[in-house]
């Protein structure tokens, strides 16, 4: 869910929910300490007063308190009686202010006769306590008590927890407000920050939808979050590539209109021509208007069987031919332009083998290959294709005694519509090699000292 | 006319010659952007068709670089692509019109016309001196508005004259104007043309200025 959310809402999300995920986390354990800690001194502090009311009574020398030496328990009980002058002097100690207002305290002697107690003391809660600290309730309200013998005087101080308890709360609330405020401030800035970073991504937007699809220039990323500038890099490089496939593409499309249109303005041409005068130039026209249509003919079943090599249309009868039936199938369909020409073809060694991609296919190939080698060879010249398996491939090469390709015009060769003489279409070598590459062979030219050899590979059928 | 078909093609460019000649026009032929730059240095032409895939050199090239040769003469641009870019550039190469494969043969002899006559500064196809008008669009000659038929051969003599009146033509030039290279010539057949065109529109017409050529006589 919080991933479908826009950047800015996903990252305050992420910002409030761990904020006050790791403060609520920590938060029992703060208090637990503060509290602990609160305790201990508050209780520190209940026996401090405890010890400062009994130095007091020792400092002003309370006629009922005798040798401090001679207090040992039990003993000295009856001596500590209560006087008025001591009652006097203790309620005045009591009411110094140096003593926290908010405890109570009484000194007693140590068989419970009351020497003095501060005013508003709940005599219940002070009444017969064990030595050291405990907690106890009187009308309502909780006490906290501590009792110590000092000097042979009981001392009784307590103070009440419900103050102890408002004490708590407040810190509870200084902790808490400052957290809350501090988050929403948080959230707040962190919004508009992210506004501001977002900007340039919205001005980014705006001139990718803008765009016209020839459009050459890159996308600008300026000011912006560095983190942005690979994607944009990437855009840019995607869009690079996208004009070039359109350039590609744009290229293909006129070449295929040359080729295409090219013989039908012949046809056109000479059908005129051959309305316009009578006898044996109109037949002659006629007849070039046939080698056109012948022309368009090949073009458009090359085009054609290119559109299915590229767009993976099923061929049917895959390694079901052997390499020479292959051989001799090409051989037979090269004969008459090869008699037509006065070249020879030579097939001299032989290969049983089973091939395995489908026989008109492997066919074609090897045809438009010997038609190279017999259209660039010289009269009376032959043409040499010799077979042999390599490892897994059937091997193929064809050498012409033609005059051979420049060493940079080469690698075009395979283009499409790149061809060297004007009565070609470019398309010949292109359908061999997208021929090898979809079943996995490969297509090599080069020059030799006779002539440029072809050598055509392709994989065998598997023995099993 | 006498055109010049720069086409790599050759059923195209055969066809183009056959058709054009078919069409009363004297049209040679050459395969290649360097043939077609000799051609033009040797010989007049009224007008070039120029094929823009070519062998040797993109059509535009070498048609930009014929232009900054001062190479002027009027050029038609064939070209089986459509595409609009190709066709402003070919424009701005000094293209003087284009057209797009398949197209037809008439129109093609018509905006050759247009071309010539455009380069000429005539504002009309029909060319006239005195009584005499000549169309060479439909080939038509009329002598005081009556209808005269002549050869191929007589018709281009009589348009090369009639285009510059008064200009003294060689025989050299003439027949230039009649045959494409390929055509066997005997070496008196302007003069032969000469005579029968004579013949036809009356015998004080054409003058023969002697020792240099021929030329249409001044109107009285």
């Amino acid at each position: 869910m919080i991933l479908r959310w826009s950047l800015r809402w996903r990252l305050m999300a992420v910002i409030c929910l761990s904020l006050a995920g790791l403060w609520l986390l920590l938060a029992p354990w703060m208090l637990f300490s503060v509290k602990a800690e609160m305790e201990r001194t508050l209780d520190d502090r209940l026996a401090a007063s405890a010890r400062m009311v009994a130095s007091l009574v020792n400092r002003h020398e309370l006629p009922t308190s005798g040798d401090p030496g001679a207090a040992t328990p039990g003993a000295d009980a009856q001596s500590l009686a209560p006087s008025p002058q001591a009652s006097q002097m203790l309620d005045k100690a009591i009411a110094n202010p140096e003593f926290p207002a908010s405890l109570a305290c009484r000194v007693s002697t140590r068989r419970g006769e009351i020497l003095a107690q501060s005013q508003d003391a709940p005599t219940q809660a002070l009444d017969n306590s064990a030595e050291g600290y405990s907690n106890r309730e009187v009308d309502g309200q909780r006490w906290r008590v501590y009792t110590a013998t000092i000097d042979g005087l009981r001392i009784t101080t307590a103070d009440r927890l419900s103050t102890r308890d408002e004490l708590m709360t407040s810190v509870i609330v200084a902790a808490v407000v400052p957290f809350i405020a501090a988050l929403a401030g948080t959230l707040v800035l962190v919004g508009f920050g992210i506004e501001r970073s977002l900007r340039p991504l919205q001005k980014l937007s705006h001139s990718v939808a803008g765009r016209s699809v020839d459009s050459a220039e890159p996308l600008q990323w300026r000011g912006g979050p560095t983190e942005v500038e690979p994607l944009v890099d990437e855009i840019n490089r995607l869009m690079i590539r996208v004009q070039q496939a359109m350039r590609r593409e744009r290229r293909f499309t006129g070449d295929a209109a040359h080729e295409l249109r090219t013989p039908l303005t012949a046809i056109k041409t000479q059908l005129h021509v051959a309305r316009l005068t009578p006898g044996e130039p109109a037949e002659r026209a006629l007849q070039q208007a046939e080698r056109a249509v012948d022309k368009l003919q090949s073009t458009l079943e090359q085009l054609l069987l290119l559109a299915r090599l590229d767009g993976n249309a099923a061929f049917e009868d895959v390694g079901c031919t052997t390499a020479d039936e292959i051989s001799s199938d090409a051989i037979r369909d090269v004969t008459a332009r090869a008699r037509a020409n006065d070249v020879h073809v030579k097939y001299q060694t032989h290969c049983a083998e089973e091939v395995a991609v489908p026989a008109a296919l492997a066919v074609t190939a090897l045809r438009n290959l010997l038609e190279n080698a017999v259209r660039f060879s010289p009269e009376g010249e032959t043409v040499l294709m010799t077979t042999e398996t390599e490892g897994q491939y059937c091997v193929w090469t064809v050498l012409d005694k033609g005059p051979g390709v420049a060493q940079d015009k080469l690698s075009e060769l395979t283009q499409r519509f790149v061809h060297l003489e004007p009565n070609g279409n470019g398309l010949g070598l292109a359908i061999v090699e997208t021929i090898a590459r979809r079943f996995g062979g490969s297509l090599e030219l080069t020059n030799t000292a006779e002539g440029l050899q072809a050598t055509l590979r392709l994989p065998l059928k598997d023995a099993t | 006319m006498h055109i010049l078909i720069v086409e790599d093609d050759r059923l195209v460019g055969d066809g183009l010659q056959c058709g054009l000649e078919a069409l009363g026009q004297t049209a040679d032929w050459v395969q290649s952007a360097g043939a077609a730059e000799s051609a033009l240095d040797l010989a007049a032409f009224d007008a070039v068709v120029l094929d823009l895939g070519l062998p040797d050199e993109d059509g535009l090239t070498a048609l930009g670089r014929w232009r900054r040769q001062g190479k002027d003469v009027p050029v038609l641009v064939l070209t089986a692509r459509d595409a609009v870019p190709e066709r402003i550039q070919g424009l701005n190469k000094g293209a003087d019109d284009y057209l797009t494969k398949p197209f037809d043969l008439e129109e093609l002899v018509a905006r050759l016309h247009s071309l010539v006559r455009r380069a000429s500064g005539r504002s009309s196809n029909v060319m006239r001196y005195g009584a005499l008008v000549f169309d060479p669009t439909t080939l038509e000659v009329t002598l005081e508005d009556r209808p005269i038929s002549l050869s191929r051969r007589e018709l281009a003599v009589l348009e090369a004259l009639m285009k510059q009146p008064g200009r003294v033509l060689s025989s050299e030039q003439l027949q230039n104007f009649l045959y494409g290279w390929s055509e066997g010539v005997e070496s008196n057949a302007v003069a032969v043309h000469v005579h029968n065109l004579r013949g036809k529109l009356g015998g004080n017409l054409i003058e023969t200025v002697r020792g240099l050529g021929y030329r249409l006589k001044e109107s009285s």
